[in-house]
């Protein structure tokens, strides 16, 4: 087996290494992302609402794990938020698209330009009016839900109990206030879901939630093993959020949204999503069957996600982890200070860390807008080129110098004699390491889920999430488990393919 | 064909501050055949890595049939050749190494036309043909499928020569090449270059095998500490050495004395 490397091995450097990632991310950054419009920049000044509707779009940004206001149902958004943003996005004119994100992120994918509005039962508070303008268009009370034996009714009950809320809400922020003013929480436990908080009291991991009441209501009324013992607040205001540029978008959206009230689709809608026969007891399901109806579907999609990215940032890993390390090696200073600098940067920072950056922070920095899967392709590659190139280097060092010198007296130049001589040698030994990285990767890949890709993890917890059962994590388990040990039966067959020949 | 084919001037070769040749000149003509012999460490090997340019000189000039060597001169300075034109260079320079240092995944066959193939750009047929040859030359183009891995050491080192020739050099270098063998693998390695040398090709030799130099060798170079000690025809330097280090040195190899000069 040879290696033919379709590239000019002496001016790889800096060069190719820029080469390549130019081509791979207008690529990459078109490739995907069919629910956006063209790339607009967000700053464009007075008409964002005459891009949404020359797009007939509008792109509207949920967190999807807070039903019944909002959640995936056969992998489609529904829930009162949803009705009431397609009840708007009717009336400029467009049809709304919904971008499902992480709540962490919710608010940087706006500022961000990754789409119009917000419509997430987001909690209007002072510290987010400094970063969005919000058109109210609902006040939502806090309850206390528990399991049922415990009577949690008031603040000072929650003394003595671990309490679960989501990260960043409005419920979190008041329990640390209640911290504060001295009442002894033994723990506070945030999650990143409203699914996960339930799913955290089911399996004893925490003792009461503090949510939103609609939230609190369906969950109880879904599976009654909770009760909601307990209310805190006095209601406060929820609002569509929507850049502070956007002024003429958040003028109409108002109005569109006086026009619901007046209208009564409002309290139509209320009654749909509030009114009680919604999210009642589904029949409890068996595991098998529940398993092959619902769950497996969604998470064999998100194994086919999950093998696009370990597949994709394999490939242009290992494509340029081999350009890094014979820059790595380089006879000259400045490409061998480039490929150290990139080996460092990304070795030496968390995976988390560049993928939020770069879904995150370069559209603002730079105005280089990643899909979701661009971006996590974009992250994961990168990553694994740094422990893939030194791989590579590793391997290629440990080549008996005399084969250089061999090749070389017989005239051969420095990168004929590489990519006949060295490269082609280093192939068994690359196989072991290479596949232990292609492994760790398989399962990096789960850290996109920040960036709410639908991988196969994410799918799963979603699945956990909605339906509290968490025994479903055992099917992405065993779907991890078939990655890795195809790619080990691939990897053994190659090996034994290069041992029949000698090398 | 006038002038020698190589001829080296106040070569100089240091690592760091070891100085390893201090000063070296030699003239070697077409067909003849060099042997260069020293105390280990003397310098040998470098000479000759130096002669293909896989060392370059720290001082002093190497011309190969009149041409400068891994340099040339431009508005009357000497300044380094771009990388291709040296490698250019040492086509016409075969190397046999010590360790033999075949291509452990390719063939007999394919380690001897590599070069040919890739480096001249000779057809597959025409490098084949030329690879065959060469194999059969060695004595081994019934091993021509194997790879260097079910080869024995002998074997390998012919198929070495074999690729060496491939790219026919006008002057071959041998460094240690018996070295790592054993007696009777070294002798059918050597009865190969004994056959080269009957053919005329010039032959520049670092051995320990003091029965080739006799029997082969046109010339005696000795070589100590960096520097050409003294030269001549075998007969001279092994039977009337005029230095008194060349006696100690062939004393030790030889265990024997050789002949008191008078």
């Amino acid at each position: 087996m040879n290696l033919e490397l379709g590239i000019t091995l002496r001016r790889w450097g800096i060069a190719a290494g820029c080469l390549l990632l130019g081509l791979l991310l207008p690529v990459l950054a078109s490739g995907d992302e069919p629910r956006s419009p063209p790339a607009v920049p967000a700053t464009t000044s007075g008409g964002a609402l005459a891009r949404i509707q020359a797009a007939g779009v509008l792109r509207v940004a949920i967190d999807a794990t807070y039903p019944p206001m909002e959640f995936l149902e056969k992998g489609q958004p529904v829930g009162f938020d949803v009705d009431l943003a397609r009840e708007i996005a009717r009336r400029l004119g467009v049809t709304a698209e919904f971008v499902v994100m992480d709540w962490d992120g919710i608010l940087a994918g706006l500022t961000s330009g990754r789409y119009d509005i917000i419509l997430s039962s987001m909690n209007i508070t002072p510290a987010r009016q400094q970063q969005v303008d919000f058109v109210e268009y609902a006040r939502m009370s806090q309850v206390f839900v528990t399991t049922q034996g415990r009577n949690i009714r008031t603040e000072e009950e929650l003394a003595g109990q671990r309490v679960a809320v989501q990260t960043n809400t409005t419920s979190q922020r008041w329990v640390q206030q209640l911290q504060q003013r001295g009442v002894a929480v033994r723990e506070l436990r945030p999650f990143p879901g409203a699914t996960e908080c339930f799913a955290a009291v089911k399996s004893g991991q925490a003792d009461v939630i503090v949510i939103d009441e609609p939230v609190g209501r369906f969950f109880s009324r879904r599976d009654d093993s909770f009760i909601i013992t307990g209310q805190a607040l006095e209601p406060e205001p929820i609002g569509i959020a929507i850049n502070k540029q956007d002024a003429d978008l958040t003028a109409a959206i108002s109005q569109a949204f006086g026009d619901i009230q007046r209208s009564g689709e409002l309290k139509r809608l209320s009654e749909h999503w509030f009114g009680g026969e919604l999210g009642q007891a589904a029949k409890p399901q068996g595991f098998w069957s529940f398993s092959s109806e619902v769950v497996l579907p969604r998470v064999l999609q998100g194994l086919g996600v999950t093998l696009q990215l370990t597949l994709g940032s394999g490939g242009f890993g290992i494509t340029l982890g081999l350009l890094v390390a014979l820059a790595r090696i380089s006879r000259r200073r400045g490409i061998r200070g480039v490929a150290v600098a990139y080996i460092t940067l990304f070795r030496g920072t968390p995976l988390l860390l560049q993928l939020l950056f770069i879904f995150f922070a370069l559209p603002l920095m730079l105005g280089v807008r990643l899909g979701p899967m661009a971006a996590g392709l974009t992250a994961l590659s990168l990553n694994a080129a740094a422990y893939i190139a030194e791989i590579f280097r590793a391997a290629i060092e440990s080549i008996d110098k005399g084969q250089m010198e061999a090749a070389r007296a017989l005239g051969m130049s420095h990168e004929l004699a590489m990519r006949r001589v060295i490269l082609p040698q280093t192939f068994r030994r690359l196989i072991p390491p290479l596949v232990n990285e292609l492994a760790a990767l398989s399962k990096d890949t789960s850290l996109v889920m920040v960036i709410a890709l639908p991988e196969m993890l994410y799918e799963t917890k979603q699945l956990a999430g909605t339906y509290l059962r968490p025994e479903v994590y055992a099917w992405a388990a065993i779907g991890y488990l078939i990655i890795v040990a195809a790619l080990s039966a691939l990897a053994q067959r190659l090996e034994r393919r290069l041992e029949a020949r000698g090398t | 064909m006038s002038g020698p084919i190589i001829r080296v001037e106040g070569l100089r070769k240091s690592f760091g501050e070891r100085e390893v040749l201090r000063g070296i000149d030699l003239e070697v003509a077409s067909g003849e055949v060099v042997v260069i012999i020293g105390p280990s460490g003397c310098g040998k090997s470098t000479l000759l890595r130096c002669l293909n340019y896989l060392e370059e000189p720290t001082q002093g000039r190497i011309w190969l049939r009149g041409e400068l060597l891994g340099r040339k001169e431009r508005d009357g300075r000497l300044v380094s050749r771009p990388e291709a034109e040296v490698d250019r260079q040492r086509t016409h320079i075969g190397m046999v190494f010590q360790r033999f240092n075949l291509f452990p995944h390719m063939t007999a066959l394919g380690n001897v036309i590599e070069a040919p193939r890739r480096v001249k750009g000779l057809p597959h047929a025409q490098a084949e043909a030329l690879g065959l040859r060469l194999l059969e030359r060695v004595g081994l183009l019934d091993r021509k499928d194997e790879y260097p891995a079910r080869l024995s050491g002998g074997q390998q080192q012919r198929v070495a020569i074999a690729r060496a020739l491939a790219m026919e050099p006008e002057v071959m270098l041998f460094d240690e090449a018996t070295s790592a063998l054993d007696p009777e693998l070294a002798d059918e390695v050597l009865q190969v270059m004994l056959g080269l040398a009957r053919e005329g090709m010039t032959m520049l030799v670092v051995t320990h095998e003091m029965g080739f130099a006799r029997e082969v060798a046109h010339r005696v170079v000795v070589l100590d500490a960096g520097t050409v000690l003294e030269q001549g025809p075998p007969s001279v330097i092994f039977s009337q050495p005029s230095q008194p280090r060349t006696r100690e040195f062939l004393r030790k190899v030889l265990h024997v004395r050789p002949e008191d000069p008078r």
